[in-house]
């Protein structure tokens, strides 16, 4: 990956899908810039669902949804550093 | 020695495992939560919910919900949470909180709270299936962590 003249290290992230997520299939896997902030990750799952599904009009669930891994829930500044398989998970309704 | 149960089943919730789990000679209370499908929601007639659920971390939030409990109300409860996961009918069990201690107001507390908790905190979805044939996954509240 190219970055002002410059090359950085990218990362894959596997994401899985939950909730109304499902309509996308599975997970989605997103090549980000090592570092890559919460919401940059999410930027790139919007991009990501926008190639395969270029009706896709869920930005707003996006925004809403957290990114997790099996043991937490990342906060919106946490960084990623190495590849990982994380999952986005929409507002919840258990019970 | 307090215990804790937490877990997400495909398989039908037990009653009667919650009840044992959490029973014990000291305890004078055994308060007991069944969550259930009901038949109707914003006036649209349900057939069934599917509930879809993120296992690794669901679990690890019941745990962490029944610690606080513990911490809040009394070390020596009795905790069990279990979820399912898939789809029920009306009528289906989603949900079993079971909370054993000495006293019942302890129990009715802790019991309150795990599934007020449970259902803002632990990734769990449901999505309702209507007699006319649509289906709609229900909104609910964001998990994101603000900083």
């Amino acid at each position: 990956m190219t970055i002002m003249g410059g090359t950085i290290d990218s990362i894959e992230l596997s994401v899985q899908f939950f909730g109304a997520f499902r309509a996308y299939g599975a997970q989605v896997t997103v090549q980000v810039p090592k570092g890559s902030h919460v919401r940059e990750i999410k930027q790139a799952i919007k991009s990501a669902l926008r190639s395969t599904y270029p009706a896709f009009d869920k930005d707003v669930l996006v925004d809403e949804s957290a990114l997790a891994d099996e043991s937490e829930v990342l906060k919106d500044d946490s960084v990623i550093t190495a590849p990982a398989r994380l999952a986005i998970l929409p507002p919840v309704c258990g019970g | 020695m307090s215990k804790i149960f937490a877990d997400v089943s495909a398989n039908p919730l037990q009653i009667s495992a919650a009840c044992e789990f959490v029973d014990a000679p000291g305890n004078g209370a055994l308060n007991l939560f069944v969550g259930r499908v009901r038949n109707l929601n914003d006036n649209k007639t349900v057939a069934g919910v599917s509930y879809d659920v993120f296992a690794p971390l669901a679990c690890s939030v019941f745990r962490t919900l029944c610690e606080e409990a513990q911490e809040r109300f009394g070390q020596a409860l009795n905790c069990y949470v279990e979820h399912f996961q898939g789809r029920l009918d009306v009528g289906g069990i989603s949900v079993l909180i079971a909370v054993g201690s000495p006293h019942r107001d302890e129990s009715y507390l802790a019991s309150r709270y795990l599934i007020e908790q449970l259902k803002v905190r632990a990734p769990v979805w449901k999505q309702e299936h209507y007699l006319d044939g649509d289906s709609e996954w229900i909104k609910g509240h964001s998990l994101c962590r603000h900083t």
